[in-house]
């Protein structure tokens, strides 16, 4: 307990975290609510750049997506060599696993901006860098906990199949992937949530999509259109979010 | 005319250990084709561990162990697997898929079969369900479900099946195999007396009529008696009685080993 309030107080200090610094500023926080409300006031907005808005918003969209899909893919891929004893059983298949495993980690940990501003670096600005984040991003993401999905399965119906001559890979995917189904399925469903809200962010260092609008709005102040564009943020994130809980319900509802 | 008599099953002088605990001494046997056995013994007597080890399941630490006259022990995986699909296994907890339907888990019996054709691998994806499999699959596997008084159940869950009918799924799944011997590890534990009675009652007389051979384990004397031709009993890791059903003395048994 000591301990813990020590590490407490030493991180307030460190993180700059102040209230006097908080209240003191409500004065910018109010101008820019000022501005901001209602939208569309002093800066008035075209048929063109709302257009161009829900444009920017549906390529948000689809970079999710298809990020998400393709990480979903690959991270399926890595986490049945990840998982403990799943496809080989043997001193050098323990190398492998510990190799992917580390893989999935350096996905994982290394924060989704970083990516992008790597990709952006390789590819070029644009949605194809924010496509890359999301996928790698993703496959650390799912890779870590589909793993685990599929060895906190009870093997014995797989176990079953092997000791009547079934090959390991027929064991996997008859007996292993369906009972982790569930699980896999509602994990899916929260990367997904997940890459909805980092496609946004990834405008921001120029990986494409709805949050690069927002930047240069905020950058010329224009804070009545950039609340147009947080609404049309917040509609799209509730609306993923709602569905993927109504699929995740769905999914529940099955399995009682 | 000199006939020849088969054994399918042979093991020699075998051991097993678990860490430095022995659990296996010394066993001895041979199981003729057609030949039916049960295996009884208290708790820790090493029943499931030899069952598991006929299997290589378990390895063994010494001697050897004959299925179908092919030495398990040192088979590569492919030989091992041709081995196991002439197999048919059920546990004592069933072990189905418990998100698939009673269909798709016999359908998996075929799984081991199908490994042994060259190019199976599109095949035995196709096997991982009833929907994907091929109608001459689903057709067997309707026929064995059939067979164990299931059929009206095929498309239910697994899960949602109780015991007994779980167990008689999982006697179809081995029945799809086409096996030349079944083996199976305490088949009638978690079921009620009724239940039980039925499913060994099921598995002899399949057994009986398509002419493979049994080997079970239980706790039940009356089953171990009433449902093969053959008994033996285990105590601490080696047999201590190996006979004939016709010949036993039940009560004696009784006090023995119930």
């Amino acid at each position: 307990m000591i301990l813990f309030l020590l590490t407490s107080a030493w991180c307030f200090d460190g993180s700059g975290f102040s209230i006097s610094q908080l209240i003191g500023s409500s004065e910018y926080l109010f101008r820019f609510l000022r501005e901001a409300f209602p939208p569309i006031d002093q800066h008035r907005l075209t048929f063109e750049q709302l257009n161009r808005y829900w444009l920017a918003l549906i390529e948000t969209f689809q970079m999710a997506f298809v990020g998400t899909l393709l990480g979903l893919v690959i991270g399926f891929i890595l986490a049945l060599f990840a998982s403990r004893g799943l496809m080989f059983e043997s001193r050098r298949s323990n190398v492998l696993q510990w190799l992917v495993k580390m893989l999935i980690s350096l996905f994982r940990t290394v924060p989704d901006l970083v990516w992008a501003i790597i990709f952006v670096m390789v590819v070029g600005l644009g949605a194809f860098a924010g496509t890359l984040t999301i996928m790698v991003d993703t496959i650390g993401f799912c890779g870590r906990f589909f793993a685990e999905e599929m060895e906190d399965v009870d093997r014995s119906s797989a176990e079953a199949l092997s000791a009547s001559g079934a090959r390991r890979f027929d064991t996997v995917f008859a007996a292993v992937v369906p009972a982790a189904t569930p699980g896999l399925i509602t994990t899916s469903l929260y990367a997904f949530e997940k890459a909805i809200r980092s496609s946004v962010v990834l405008g921001l260092v120029g990986a494409g999509g709805i949050g690069l609008e927002l930047q240069s709005l905020m950058n010329w102040m224009a804070y009545d259109r950039a609340m147009v564009i947080i609404g049309m943020i917040f509609v799209l994130v509730l609306v993923v979010e709602q569905l993927s809980s109504y699929f995740r319900k769905m999914v529940m509802k099955n399995e009682r | 005319m000199e006939i020849r008599i088969v054994a399918i099953v042979t093991t020699d002088d075998i051991a097993m250990s678990y860490g430095t605990t022995p659990i296996l001494k010394g066993v001895s046997f041979a199981l003729e084709a057609g030949e039916s056995l049960s295996l009884i013994g208290s708790n820790g007597a090493g029943k499931s561990t030899l069952i598991r080890c006929l299997l290589r399941l378990e390895p063994i630490t010494a001697g050897r162990i004959s299925l179908f006259g092919r030495e398990i022990q040192n088979l590569k995986p492919s030989e091992l697997r041709s081995t196991r699909c002439r197999v048919g296994v059920v546990f004592q907890r069933h072990n189905l898929v418990p998100r698939l339907s009673a269909l798709s888990n016999v359908v998996h019996g075929a799984l081991g079969r199908n490994t042994q054709s060259f190019g199976s691998v599109l095949s035995g994806i196709s096997l991982w369900s009833h929907i994907t499999a091929g109608s001459a699959y689903r057709e067997r596997a309707m026929e064995c479900l059939d067979r164990v008084n299931l059929a009206d159940l095929a498309h239910r869950r697994a899960d949602s099946l109780s015991g007994g009918q779980s167990q008689r799924v999982a006697i179809a799944r081995a029945l799809m195999q086409d096996p030349d011997l079944i083996i199976a590890d305490e088949p009638a534990a978690s079921l009620d007396p009724i239940a039980g009675e039925e499913v060994m009652g099921l598995f002899s007389e399949l057994c009986r009529e398509a002419g493979v051979s049994l080997i079970f384990s239980t706790h039940n004397i009356s089953h171990a008696v009433d449902f093969a031709d053959r008994m033996m009993a285990m105590k601490s890791g080696r047999i201590s009685l190996d006979g004939r059903t016709g010949s036993v003395d039940l009560q004696a048994l009784k006090a023995e080993y119930a």
